[in-house]
């Protein structure tokens, strides 16, 4: 039985939202738990089942057609108070009248006066109102990385669905942060390696978690490329992360590592610094949300 | 709680208010940016390319008359999202339910090979659109959208612990739907 807290890390884990303490905690559950991480692969393997249906592109003529439509539909009206509470003219004049004839009645009837008992709403309202976004909450990216956004390579990235959606995986950005794992990432043998269409399967074997090994060289004597990824040091310690291997295991993951694409980034000399850089996550996330 | 703005949603910001000025060119590029990402969650929403279509651009027309009402301490897109999504529901709630899905797969490969992918991927579209639409919106905000708990809570108006418990209990439907994992009682939101 899987328990709550840790399927809950699992989760976490498959939604990017694990805090490092929390990372910590799950690799040491998976490490001492197979059925932690039995489930861990059912969960990696329904995501990259689910994404497979990947995005659709927008019909041709769309923003043309809406934009035809908007030009036949006036925007609606409103006046805006202070705040920046926005209210349709008509229910505005709706409210005010209603208030007028409640007011009337209220007059007419009143019996201790309109105003006794005000007080309590009065005050609830002014502590219900939110100050106004000042200069200092506003908070612009950091200018350092801006540079490296602006690059070739990033804009290829960018471009690439698949890529740009495993990269906002901030261990895998973690993991690629070591110049040695980038360093194996552009060698041949590992990216075709990388190519070959039965990687997933053997991604199961669980003497991967063993890394770097001359017992694991030999035992893939026969086959060239697993053996290219067991031999390589970086390569073979990254493989024993069950992350690692569970994001090779996604639909089209393992080949967009090894594309052209991410060999020009791996030999782009800003790319160290923009994988420690919130602002490169950002604009992956939001470039995925917009594309 | 006072939100902060972001720079990647400044450039939103700054075309909602030429939008309001009245530059509809400036909202045809909001469009443009979001378009791709908008019918995608719809055609996951709907399983049909024409119903999306149209649930997508209904969604952009709406929020373009109603852009006064934005709220700019809000993200533009959560804001979308949620216009979409209710667009989608009420599309969902008039469909007739013989209504045909459409597969939407690039062929590539051997024939064999596309009717197989073909096959799957009817699969997964199927079992998305058995999930209920509350379950079913969470998977596709998350999974085709990018949606972090927070974003989604914000785009929906719900708390980001509902969004986390109907996220694992769609996940667990999709689970036992796509991949045989054994049952493990109602679903329910936690």
């Amino acid at each position: 039985m899987i328990r709550p807290e840790l399927e809950a890390l699992l989760q976490g884990a498959l939604d990017n939202t694990l805090t490092a303490e929390e990372r910590a905690e799950l690799a040491r559950i998976l490490s001492e738990s197979p059925e932690a991480r039995e489930r861990a692969a059912e969960l990696s393997a329904l995501a990259g089942l689910i994404e497979s249906l990947g995005p659709a592109d927008a019909p041709s003529g769309l923003v043309d057609h809406v934009l035809a439509q908007v030009s036949h539909h006036p925007q609606v009206r409103h006046v805006t108070f202070q705040r920046g509470v926005a209210v349709n003219k008509k229910i505005l004049f709706g409210l005010a009248a209603a208030a007028a004839i409640v007011l009337a009645v209220i007059t007419y009837n009143s019996n201790p006066p309109a105003t006794v008992g005000t007080e309590a709403t009065i005050g609830a309202a002014q502590r219900a109102q939110a100050p106004q976004i000042a200069a200092g909450d506003v908070k612009l990216g950091d200018t350092s990385t801006q540079d490296i956004l602006q690059t070739e390579t990033f804009d290829a990235i960018m471009k690439d669905d698949t890529l740009r959606t495993m990269l906002l995986d901030a261990e895998l950005r973690a993991s690629l942060q070591s110049a040695d794992l980038r360093g194996a990432l552009t060698e041949d043998a590992i990216r075709i390696a990388l190519r070959d269409p039965s990687l997933r399967k053997k991604l199961a074997d669980e003497n991967l978690r063993q890394g770097y090994s001359a017992e694991m060289a030999k035992k893939y004597a026969d086959d060239a490329n697993m053996r290219a990824l067991v031999s390589n040091r970086a390569f073979a310690e990254a493989l024993r992360r069950d992350n690692f291997r569970a994001l090779l295991n996604r639909q089209g993951y393992a080949a967009a590592l090894a594309s052209d694409t991410m060999l020009r980034a791996l030999r782009d000399p800003g790319l160290d610094a923009a994988l420690r850089s919130p602002d490169f996550a950002a604009r992956l996330a939001r470039d995925v949300r917009a594309k | 709680m006072r939100r902060v703005y972001f720079s990647s949603d400044s450039d939103d910001l700054a075309l909602v208010r030429q939008s309001l000025a009245g530059q509809t060119e400036a909202f045809g590029a909001l469009v443009t940016r979001y378009q791709r990402v908008m019918y995608t969650v719809a055609l996951r929403m709907l399983g049909n390319a024409e119903d999306a279509q149209d649930a997508t651009q209904d969604a952009f027309i709406k929020a373009y008359q109603r852009l006064a009402t934005f709220d700019p301490s809000y993200r533009f897109y959560s804001w979308m999202y949620r216009i979409l999504v209710n667009e989608c529901l009420n599309v969902n709630r008039d469909r007739r339910p013989d209504d045909p899905l459409d597969d939407d797969a690039a062929g590539g490969g051997t024939p064999f090979d596309d009717a197989l992918a073909a096959e799957r991927r009817d699969q997964i579209n199927m079992a998305l659109l058995q999930l209920s639409p509350e379950y079913r919106t969470v998977v596709v905000l998350r999974h085709f959208a990018g949606q972090s708990y927070g974003e989604i809570a914000e785009a929906l108006a719900i708390p980001e612990k509902t969004v986390k418990s109907r996220l694992y209990s769609a996940r667990q439907r999709l689970g036992e739907l796509l991949l045989g994992w054994r049952e493990r009682g109602k679903d329910e939101d936690r």
